[in-house]
């Protein structure tokens, strides 16, 4: 028997397999990280707030307790709409580029030029948790 | 090269080989074991949990009964977790032990696997239709739209029931000071100084 | 194939390329409508705050907004600013032609038949019953120019001085309040006070969800100095109340009580400051005697906390707590809009509230003022400041001072006597008179009385009678008043124009023209040049080519007047974010406190004293002893509760513009009845049940919000819902000094419905 031979034949075989087992691994993940479909919500029941406050509790205490809980920039604001409808493109994940520049594009230039960083501002500034007490508003480099 | 080919069975083995040896350590999924003696379920976990907290938490929460006054036990909603790691602590000579000390795991990891792991079928048990509590009354509107999602009617998630109902059961202690928690952690705490 | 290394290597690098695809696909399935191809400069449409926005224009079309980091709100803007661009582009809501109504329709008709009409019926009402019987209803949305323009048309034009706006429903009390207590209107400080105040004493003001963006620059001043104390006055628990120190809640129109109490207490503590009020102040009875300082201790001795805490319903302690705050901080800043203004105590509670500022000293240094915020984005600008009410004349000069006339009429380049002598009809006066047919033709602009009138149903009836007439010009075709107008007018919207606003602050802002006008809409300039024209007015009231003619007039005539703005040339206005009156030269920055020597333009360099309150014949303000009297409207046993209203975050005034917005309608789609807990149980009325709210007047059902937000005694119901018009459930009773009706205070009773 020709080792070779054999060898030959299964591997094409596990090649192929792997390549598309690869595939596959690719979209499906993509197909998750894509986003999943938010519910469609009755036009009387739309309120963001009042459907997550019971849906996903923790999150919406940590948006209410910080500081764009206070000053009442709602879930729309930067999440927009399930249906794409409105201002703001829907996003699970708000793109800073698109959303956050329309009030903090002051703050992110000169994050930009002071650090160089480009803006990823939820490494730092985390954007539903209880920013009131977060370090990121007490370092004085953020202030003037 | 006299079998170039053992790098592409080799590896994948060796992957898998890997998965195996990690899947022998972690806990979630795995089948449900009865326990061998006939003993109480919850003593049974009592050797590494911290049962007695979690017990309190209970008695304290929606869930301390069922809809027949029948207190609930732990295998009611988690799964034992038969690995041979951890069976090996089941024998019969570890009964009664403790072998891990109150506070040795992180709840706060623990939440985000248990969470994950409770199948929907244990909670089905008894609340088998989604649009209605357990006394049969009608859930709300914001209820009947998220279990549409769930139900994939309208929308998605990938949650399970304890995906989205947190703190139904047990109130860690970095829970209690959420609003949603207030009449929770008010009758925890009432029940600790009742002790 | 055979394999190799190679193989191997290509086979991993094309897996990796679809690993890395995973993370641009997300990016490219986000993109946002496109990068704008250029951004501009331009007012928020919204509140009295005034937020600097630029717009971004794409091929035509607003397609951003984002705010100005060089306005006064640095960037931000809060979420009805944010949803500006959808309903900017909710174009088929729009009027975009001219209507006229026959039998009862409103039909398409052309530019030319629309103001035939309109001029032809207000000649005839002219020709028969004379200049008094026609009139201009205006808005504090209306640009500064229209304002302007339709004052200098109506009053020197046509000789008719009923010229009024729907600021007469928001601002007058404050109006008078700052007339009476300085001499001029408008407030002294600006809104870099919020920025050194120590303290602020927010006082019938919503300000979380009426004014954010100043909500925010409070919230902000406290986070970065925890010492600095807020207090808030509101029969509500708002969400303004989340970072006071103090909630007061108090019986509804019992604040002037309270007020007075403070004084008590600031006196009885020392923290008065004799200095200040020797040197400024005059104390007046409230039939204008003038007393001293003695006298006014007396009087007080009516308000003493316990007094007050009968009256009302505020613990003495609490009243106590509050006034030392108040005297000891070391820079306090009041802030007030319609809890004390739509009162028909209104200018006595604006009174009062200054009283405190004369008493203590808290006044003319950073962070020390009394300011009165603004509802509407163009109240003070436009309104207030040209004088566009039945008895003013542009810069704060008055309808019934021969001078005052006399001088504007030798700048305007008219004839003496061109002016009518006597004022005109003050708003409610006015609609009182057009439902009598007593008006015979009004031309109302950018505002909405079918739903902001109060007792509403009173007007909407006059409206539909056959001998009166109405034009109205309104961008978009559901407002309830397009239900009744004879003629409908198609203006171009907010950035379809050129034009300044000017807000809260003083602060003169330019929008700058960002898109084309829809369909045949034009601006309400030309409409009114339009207007004029035809009318046969003399062409020396109207000698202008376009807006900029308009304001350049304006500027020069404003020159001769404390408000002096000269120097906001409209190429420094293109250049710059808004500047500050009095304003002189061309190199002047703006004024950011008035009264103050080295900062008001108007005091010489070397003036005797620090503040000079030169609207005044002695140059000192006056501290007025205004008592507590009830409202027009008390509860009592028939119905026992009070009903208040006023706005929601999501909404303005009455949704015309946010409901075009799919995400403000679904955030907050309908109004409801904020119910209190206690109140709910008594009634047995649970979270979502129907009720029916009563009311002299009128009956109306609203789902019931129940929450701890409302005192026991008091329900509150927004006003921004058109089907659910709250106003046909309110009074109309209005305060005698500055005309402004009580909306906040009437009585209702409520019942499971």
């Amino acid at each position: 028997m020709n080792p070779y031979k054999k060898n030959t034949l299964t591997v094409r075989w596990l090649k192929t397999a792997f390549f598309w087992g690869m595939m596959l691994a690719c979209t499906s993940s993509l197909a998750v990280a894509g986003g999943i479909k938010h519910l469609t919500p009755t036009e009387d029941a739309y309120d963001c707030y009042a459907c997550h406050k019971k849906a996903t509790p923790i999150i919406a205490e940590n948006w209410l307790d910080s500081k764009h809980g206070v000053v009442l920039v709602k879930c729309f604001v930067c999440h927009g709409q399930p249906d794409g409808q409105g201002s703001v493109p829907w996003a699970v994940s708000p793109d800073p580029k698109k959303v956050c520049v329309k009030c903090h594009d002051p703050a992110m230039k000169r994050m930009e030029f002071k650090f160089g960083l480009k803006p990823q501002c939820y490494t730092c500034h985390p954007f539903h948790q209880n920013s009131l007490h977060h370090k990121a508003y007490s370092k004085s480099q953020s202030k003037k | 090269m006299k079998v170039p080919c053992c790098r592409v069975i080799y590896f994948p083995l060796l992957f898998a080989a890997v998965l195996f040896v990690t899947g022998l350590c972690t806990q979630v999924g795995a089948a449900d074991t009865p326990s061998t003696k006939n003993r109480p379920v919850v003593e049974e976990c009592k050797r590494c949990h911290d049962v007695a907290m979690y017990q309190k938490e209970l008695k304290a929460s929606p869930h301390a009964v069922d809809k027949d006054k029948k207190e609930i036990t732990c295998d009611k909603c988690h799964h034992f977790h038969f690995s041979p790691l951890t069976s090996y602590y089941a024998r019969d000579e570890y009964y009664d032990k403790k072998i891990f000390p109150p506070g040795a795991f992180d709840r706060r990891k623990m939440q985000v696997t248990a969470r994950k792991s409770m199948k929907a079928e244990k909670c089905q048990a008894c609340h088998k239709d989604l649009y209605k509590n357990v006394k049969g009354e009608p859930i709300s509107e914001i209820g009947r739209l998220c279990h549409d999602a769930f139900l994939g009617k309208n929308g998605e998630t990938r949650r399970t029931c304890a995906g989205c109902h947190i703190n139904i059961a047990h109130l860690p202690p970095f829970d209690r000071e959420r609003s949603f928690n207030a009449e929770f952690a008010k009758k925890l705490a009432e029940e600790g100084q009742k002790k | 194939m055979k394999l190799t290394r190679r193989e191997v290597l290509k086979s991993a690098a094309a897996a990796s390329a679809f690993m890395a695809m995973n993370g641009t696909l997300p990016d490219l399935a986000m993109a946002a409508p496109g990068e704008p191809d250029k951004w501009v400069k331009a007012v928020c449409r919204f509140c009295g705050t005034g937020c600097g926005v630029m717009i971004g224009v794409k091929a035509g079309k607003v397609v951003t907004v984002k705010g100005d980091p060089n306005n006064h709100n640095k960037g931000f803007l809060c979420l009805k600013g944010a949803e500006l661009p959808s309903i900017v582009n909710a174009t088929k809501s729009r009027v975009t032609r001219p209507y006229i109504r026959r039998n009862g329709q409103l039909e398409p008709a052309s530019w030319d038949e629309a103001m035939t009409l309109v001029v032809s019926k207000f000649k005839d009402a002219i020709k028969k019953h004379g200049p008094t019987s026609v009139a201009y209803y205006g808005s504090g949305q209306a640009l500064t120019e229209e304002s302007y323009l339709a004052n200098k048309i109506w009053k020197a034009g046509l000789r008719s001085n009923n010229v009024e706006g729907n600021p007469r429903l928001c601002m007058a009390s404050a109006v008078g309040g700052y007339y009476s207590s300085f001499g001029k209107d408008e407030p002294i400080g600006c809104y870099d006070d919020i920025d050194a105040a120590t303290c602020f004493f927010i006082i019938g003001a919503n300000m979380s969800e009426c004014h954010p963006i100043l909500f925010k620059r409070v919230a902000a001043r406290k986070q970065a100095d925890p010492n600095v104390k807020i207090i808030v006055v509101d029969p509500r628990r708002t969400n303004t109340a989340r970072i006071a120190d103090e909630h007061v809640s108090f019986k509804p129109g019992t604040d002037l009580a309270i007020l007075n109490a403070m004084a008590y207490v600031i006196i009885e503590e020392e923290l008065d400051s004799p200095r200040f009020y020797n040197k400024y102040v005059n104390f007046m009875t409230n039939d204008k005697k003038k007393v001293d300082f003695k006298a006014y201790r007396k009087f007080l001795e009516d308000y003493t906390p316990e007094k007050a805490e009968k009256i009302s319903g505020v613990p003495a302690e609490q009243i106590r707590k509050i006034a030392k705050m108040f005297g000891n901080a070391s820079a306090t800043m009041s802030m007030w809009t319609m809890g004390l203004n739509q009162r028909i105590r209104g200018v006595w509670a604006n009174n009062l509230t200054t009283n405190l500022h004369l008493l203590t000293g808290q006044l003319g240094k950073p962070g020390a003022t009394n300011f009165s915020l603004t509802g509407q984005p163009n109240a003070c600008g436009g309104v207030r400041d040209t004088g566009s009410l039945c008895h003013l004349l542009p810069a704060g000069r008055m309808i019934k001072k021969p001078k005052d006339r006399a001088a504007l009429e030798k700048q305007w380049g008219l004839k003496p006597g061109t002016i009518a002598p006597k004022p005109g009809l003050h708003t409610i006066a006015l609609w009182n008179a057009f439902s009598e047919g007593k008006i015979k033709a009004m031309f109302v602009l950018c505002t909405n009385p079918a739903q902001s009138l109060p007792n509403v149903n009173m007007y909407t009836e006059g409206m539909r009678r056959k001998d009166n007439f109405m034009v109205l010009s309104e961008p978009f075709m559901d407002a309830e008043t397009v239900k009744y107008c004879d003629v409908l007018l198609p203006p171009a919207f907010w950035c379809e124009k050129r034009g300044v606003y000017g807000c809260t602050e003083r602060r003169y802002s330019l929008l700058m023209k960002a898109i084309e006008p829809i369909g045949e809409c034009r601006p309400d300039v030309d409409i009114l040049l339009d207007f004029a024209t035809r009318m046969g007015v003399d062409p020396k009231v109207i000698p202008f080519k376009n807006v900029d003619d308009i304001w350049n007039e304006w500027r020069e005539v404003s020159s001769a007047t404390p408000y002096n703005f000269k120097g906001m040339t409209r190429a420094r206005q293109e250049k710059e974010s808004g500047i500050l009156w009095p304003c002189p030269t061309e190199d002047h920055p703006g004024t950011c406190h008035r009264y103050v020597r080295g900062e008001d333009p108007n005091i010489p360099k070397d003036y005797k004293n620090k503040m000079w309150f030169y609207g005044t014949k002695d140059g000192k303000a006056r501290l007025w002893l205004r008592p507590y009297a009830p409202a027009a409207e008390e509860p009592d046993a028939q119905y026992p509760m009070v009903l208040t209203t006023g706005r929601v975050i999501d909404h303005w005034h009455t949704g015309t513009m946010t409901m075009k917005s799919p995400v403000l309608r679904r955030s907050f789609p309908k109004a409801y009845v904020e119910v209190n807990i206690d109140d709910a149980k008594k009634h047995g009325i649970k979270n979502g049940d129907n009720v029916l709210l009563e009311t002299r007047r009128d009956k109306m059902v609203f789902q019931a919000k129940v929450s701890d937000v409302c005192r026991p005694g008091l329900v509150f119901v927004p006003w921004f819902d058109q089907n659910l018009i709250i106003n046909k459930l309110t009074l109309n009773a209005f305060d005698k000094g500055s005309k402004q009706p009580e909306y906040k205070i009437c009585a209702v009773r409520i019942k499971k419905a």
